[in-house]
């Protein structure tokens, strides 16, 4: 696909004065050889962990190898900040959120629990939480996560607050799923397109605005424009005399028909190669539901980079569902889960991560050495978000050879430290990219080589959302850093990693 | 209040009395229960001294709960009554042409939940997408009518303008404001203002000051299709602070969603604004309506986790998608035959009646169904019916230990024990594998000392369900062994040894713990959010009068929108 010079340039030279600062900066920065503030975050998010150490570096600090499953990242390695050992602690503060999986996706971006394990105004403060009472895990989280709070703080002009992507290992998903890992405030998850091909037509759709169509669409948007405008007007008399946790409710949906209305004024761009197909407003996954992750994700991984090389939003998401029964499209994993479906008790991707045993050959998916399918099937992920560094690489953005990737901070992360036993504890993140002044290949090890999973780290994964606001010096309401993302008042949640 | 006020009073003493004897009767260390037990106990219940309308315990020792001290979220319409609200409020034939193009947008999926609903307030709230997706349908639902507004215009204006096909802008221009309030009032439930009627006019007198008047009325249509107004059920009630009421309209508005999923309709309307409105009566008319069942059935679907067949591959071999829309429907008739009608939960988890169609006649062992009740001799109530089984059985498998797992937690409401991180999962079941039978195969989890605190608690559960595959079909054998149902369990502080499946579902549909799980879960759903510590008088009550009063289905509901729970909130200080 060429690219296409239409409203979406004149609207970059328009706004030019607005935009022309932050990207000098950047550029003079770059050409200095020093870090700059990125223009953008995009979060990789997966569930059910990893095999820790098959995934952590074999040694901390600069000298450091990869092992099996991160290995797909030595390319990018100097640019690399590998993160392993972190606790999610905010989970230990409510014993509902201790077995399985509920809370677990949902805490580890927004750094607090879901918004059921709060009592009184459920305010997202230390002294709110319940430690223990049923169905507190449940509801979604209560508050915003890192990305969406990145996102507000780095916005700009950009015509789409954040551009969502989702691969489904499901044959029969649907197009728009919820994030389970991102959310725009208190249990309002994040839209995650899953359908490349509507997913193509939201980011890169162009308005034929030639002849008569163009007077057809002018009414047409005039027509909704006046709608919205009405709308927006709606909300504020609706709130007047509601409580104030119903007025803050319906204020998030007036931001965000604000939103569309900004969104009406659509762009056009460079737009990836590939078979994206025409969206249909009623059909499901077709053409996409025979296709694997890793067919879906060559598709969605292109499409991601260049909406984000295109400028189109402060963050990007990409997002794997489905941690059940997965079709990876990888021989090895795929031949594993189909003998085990078949067999007589129930076996698949997420028994494989638990540890379950086949009861076809009796192999078991945890201890030493672990089954080549689990491992195979972690380091898909990693390969995943290496496909996309590579695909950021690839796409030239401003002067001097520079690449989107120059410009982005691309984060990997899960739910899980070691995946069999839904462990909270001794997570790893990957971030990538642009660091702005984090040191990058290097590996932070938050608990040390030995550390066991009943010891505690001396780290928080909530840290590490400090740690993204600092790249991104993001601001609290007084103007200062943002040191304590989260739950409010939870003292191991403050202050990011000694990684500056 | 009055009906379940007096019900409580009554029920707190008798449950005192039937405590007290339970405590002597059932004292773990005097006896150990069976479930033959469980018929004799329910026959105190039953036939007590103490009924729904029994006499001769006074009512003043124990005060009756207000039933509501919380917050009531701000509700969003679900898509269901996004649609539902699309049939009310236009006449029929394009009412069901515009849900045939809705496309908006649907609760998020629940897969990594475990309890709560989709209709919850925290489950309903707008992202980014969602807000865009509403827009969008309700743009495109007004190019429907205005490509349909020869149609559409004379069935929608007042009949006052004489609007007909062919209407001139001119006759359209001067019915509009007529229309708003017409129109607006269906839309949002309630009369617009003066003020409010200038407003919305304005914008059409804006749109029509460029474009021809059909096209501004579609304007105007977009606008009422995505105005906060009809999304949202906003409740403001009368009183500026503390637990006020809502007013009689808002009392009809929960009242109608409640128990039909949608808005009440003109009758419901007019009837709010008589001086004899009876929130009782009109909540009796609405459980006669089939859409009753239909919210009943959504209830238990979701409580159940039924709903998770809703996920299933529409290519699913195991389960094809004729049988997977069957058995989500199952709950559906249950409720129409075993809650209302003179139903009762008790009735729903232990009936042996169920609706067998020609889809699910084979999961029944039957020849054949038509849909009609059917005595089924090895089930014992939805707890035994293939909807549930089927839904618990994840990837074509039952799992007992998910099973039983389960049932503690979603069907109880009881806390599970934290499983430590790090813990060998496998390798206790290393020598078990290739054993005939789960029983055999899970015995390790509960003979090693590591596994057997948690393992006791829900094994006998799931293993007694080993009885039904993982498509709900009675088996006695797995592996050509005869499966072992048998079981002990401890339940509300007492222990139970069973020796079938359909015992151990008698002791589940005659225990505490599900009644008081119920009603823990039914509040939820009423109010879209889990239920209050402060809440917890209240809904025990609930539980009491659903135990031991035998009441109906029915009488519940109506007791319950009769209470302060019901027809009060608490305004948050400013």
């Amino acid at each position: 696909m060429t690219m296409s010079t239409t409203r979406r340039r004149f609207l970059r030279g328009a706004g030019g004065a607005m935009l022309a600062l932050p990207w000098l900066e950047a550029t003079h920065a770059r050409a200095q050889g020093m870090s700059a503030t990125p223009r953008r975050l995009i979060m990789v998010s997966y569930p059910m962990g990893f095999v820790r150490d098959e995934w952590r570096p074999t040694a901390t600090g600069s000298s450091f190898t990869f092992p099996f499953i991160t290995a797909p990242l030595e390319p990018f390695k100097a640019r690399t900040l590998i993160i392993s050992n972190v606790d999610n602690k905010v989970v230990s503060l409510n014993a509902q959120h201790h077995f399985g999986h509920p809370g677990k996706k949902e805490s580890v971006l927004t750094g607090t629990l879901m918004r059921a394990a709060f009592s009184g105004d459920r305010s997202n403060t230390l002294g709110n939480v319940i430690a223990d009472q049923a169905g507190s895990d449940v509801g979604g989280p209560n508050s915003e996560s890192i990305c969406s709070r990145v996102g507000r703080a780095i916005r700009g002009g950009r015509p789409f607050g954040s551009i969502d992507v989702g691969v489904s290992g499901e044959a029969n998903e649907l197009s728009e799923v919820r994030s389970d890992f991102c959310f725009e405030a208190a249990t309002t998850p994040v839209g995650v397109q899953c359908n490349p091909a509507r997913a193509f037509a939201r980011a890169f759709a162009n308005v034929d605005m030639s002849g008569g169509a163009q007077e057809a669409e002018r009414r047409r948007l005039f027509r909704k424009k006046s709608a919205l405008d009405l709308v927006r007007d709606s909300f504020r008399e609706l709130r007047a005399g509601l409580n104030g946790s119903d007025q803050r409710r319906l204020d998030e949906h007036a931001a965000r028909v604000r939103q569309i209305e900004i969104d009406i004024v659509r762009a056009s761009c460079t737009a990836p190669m590939g078979n994206y197909g025409t969206p249909s407003p009623t059909a499901s996954y077709q053409p996409f539901r025979q296709l694997s992750m890793r067919e879906r994700g060559a598709l969605m991984i292109p499409l991601l980079a260049h909406a984000m090389a295109c400028d189109l939003a402060p963050v990007g998401r990409l997002e794997f569902f489905d941690q059940q029964n997965p079709y990876f499209g990888l021989p090895v994993v795929d031949a594993a889960r189909n003998a085990w479906r078949t067999a007589a008790t129930p076996n698949d991707w997420h028994g494989m991560v638990h540890g379950d045993a086949s009861p076809v050959d009796g192999v078991r998916t945890r201890g030493a050495p672990p089954a080549a399918f689990l491992l195979e099937g972690y380091r898909f992920f990693v390969q995943q978000l290496a496909d996309l560094l590579g695909a950021l690489a690839a796409l030239p953005e401003g002067p001097d050879g520079q690449t989107a990737l120059d410009h982005s901070l691309v984060v990997l992360s899960s739910d899980f430290g070691n995946g069999d036993g839904h462990s909270s504890r001794k997570l790893g993140f990957v971030l990538a990219g642009q660091l702005n002044g984090a040191r990058t290949g290097y590996h932070f090890d938050g608990a040390g080589r030995n550390a066991d999973f009943y010891t505690d780290s001396a780290y928080s994964s909530t840290q590490v959302l400090n740690t993204i606001a600092r790249i991104f010096d993001v601001r609290d309401g007084a103007g200062a850093p943002l040191t304590s993302f989260g739950l409010e008042g939870y003292a191991p949640g403050v202050g990011t990693l000694p990684v500056f | 209040m009055a009906t379940l006020g007096l019900t409580v009073r009554r029920l707190s003493w008798a449950l005192l009395l039937l405590t007290a004897c339970q405590g002597r009767i059932l004292d773990p260390a005097v006896a150990r229960p069976t479930a033959a037990d469980a018929g004799a106990q329910q026959a105190v219940g039953d036939g007590g001294a103490v009924g729904r309308d029994g006499g001769g315990i006074a009512d003043a020792e124990v005060p009756p709960p207000r039933g509501v001290v919380a917050v009531v979220p701000i509700r969003r319409l679900s898509a269901t009554q996004f649609h539902n609200t699309l049939r009310s409020v236009f006449p029929a034939p394009l009412g069901d042409a515009l849900v045939a193009r809705s496309t908006f947008p649907a609760a998020g999926a629940r897969a990594g939940q475990v309890s709560g609903f989709s209709s919850d307030a925290d489950n309903t709230t707008v992202s980014t997408a969602d807000a865009a997706a509403i827009e969008d349908n309700a743009e495109q639902l007004a190019d429907y009518l205005f490509a349909q507004a020869e149609v559409a215009l004379p069935l929608l204006m007042p009949a006052s303008c004489g609007v007909a096909a062919g209407a001139s802008d001119a006759t359209l221009d001067a019915c509009m404001p007529s229309f708003i309030g017409l129109f607006g009032a269906r839309a949002w439930r309630r009369p617009l203002s003066t003020t409010e009627v200038t407003r919305v006019h304005a914008m059409y007198t804006r749109v029509r000051a460029e474009q021809p008047a059909r096209e501004a009325w579609s304007a105007l249509m977009q606008y009422f299709l995505a105005s906060p107004d009809l999304l949202y059920r906003p409740e403001r009630g009368v009183g500026t602070q503390g637990v006020v009421a809502l007013t009689p309209l808002e009392v009809a508005t929960r009242l109608a969603f409640l128990i039909t999923d949608g808005p009440p309709s003109e009758a419901l309307m007019a009837a709010a604004q008589r001086p004899d409105f009876s929130p009782a009566a009109e909540a009796r008319q609405l459980l006669a309506s089939p859409a009753a069942a239909e919210v009943f059935g959504r209830f238990l679907r979701e409580w159940l986790r039924v709903d998770l067949l809703e996920a299933l591959d529409d290519q699913s071999a195991t389960v094809p998608p004729a049988v997977r829309d069957a058995l989500l429907r199952e709950l559906t008739d249950l409720s129409r035959t075993q809650l209302l009608g003179g139903g009762s939960l008790r009735a729903l988890f232990l009936t042996d009646r169920f609706p067998v169609t020609p889809s699910t006649a084979p999961l029944y062992g039957q020849p054949g169904g038509d849909g009609s009740d059917v005595v089924v001799s090895d089930r014992r109530g939805v707890l035994s019916s293939p909807a549930f089984l089927t839904a618990h059985a994840p990837a074509g498998h039952q799992v007992p230990i998910l099973r039983g797992a389960f049932l503690r937690k979603q069907v109880l409401c009881q806390t599970l024990a934290t499983l430590p991180a790090g813990v060998d999962l496998e390798g206790p079941l290393s020598g078990a594998r290739n054993l005939p039978t789960a029983r055999q195969r899970l015995e390790p989890t509960t003979t090693r000392n590591d596994c057997r605190g948690c393992h006791t608690q829900f094994n006998p559960l799931g293993l007694a369900l080993e009885n039904y595959d993982a498509l709900g079909r009675f088996r006695a054998t797995e592996n050509g062994v005869a499966i072992d149902a048998s079981g002990e369990l401890e339940l509300g502080g007492e222990r139970w040894s069973f020796a079938t499946a359909d015992e151990l579902l008698r002791v589940l549909g005659d225990s505490r713990l599900l009644t008081d799980c119920a009603a823990e879960r039914w509040f939820h759903f009423v109010l879209g959010r889990p239920v209050q510590p402060s809440e917890r008088p209240f809904v025990d009550a609930l539980a009491v009068a659903s135990r031991d009063t035998g009441a109906t289905a029915e009488q519940l509901v109506v007791d319950l929108v009769q209470s302060e729970a019901f027809t009060h909130f608490l305004r948050e200080q400013p």
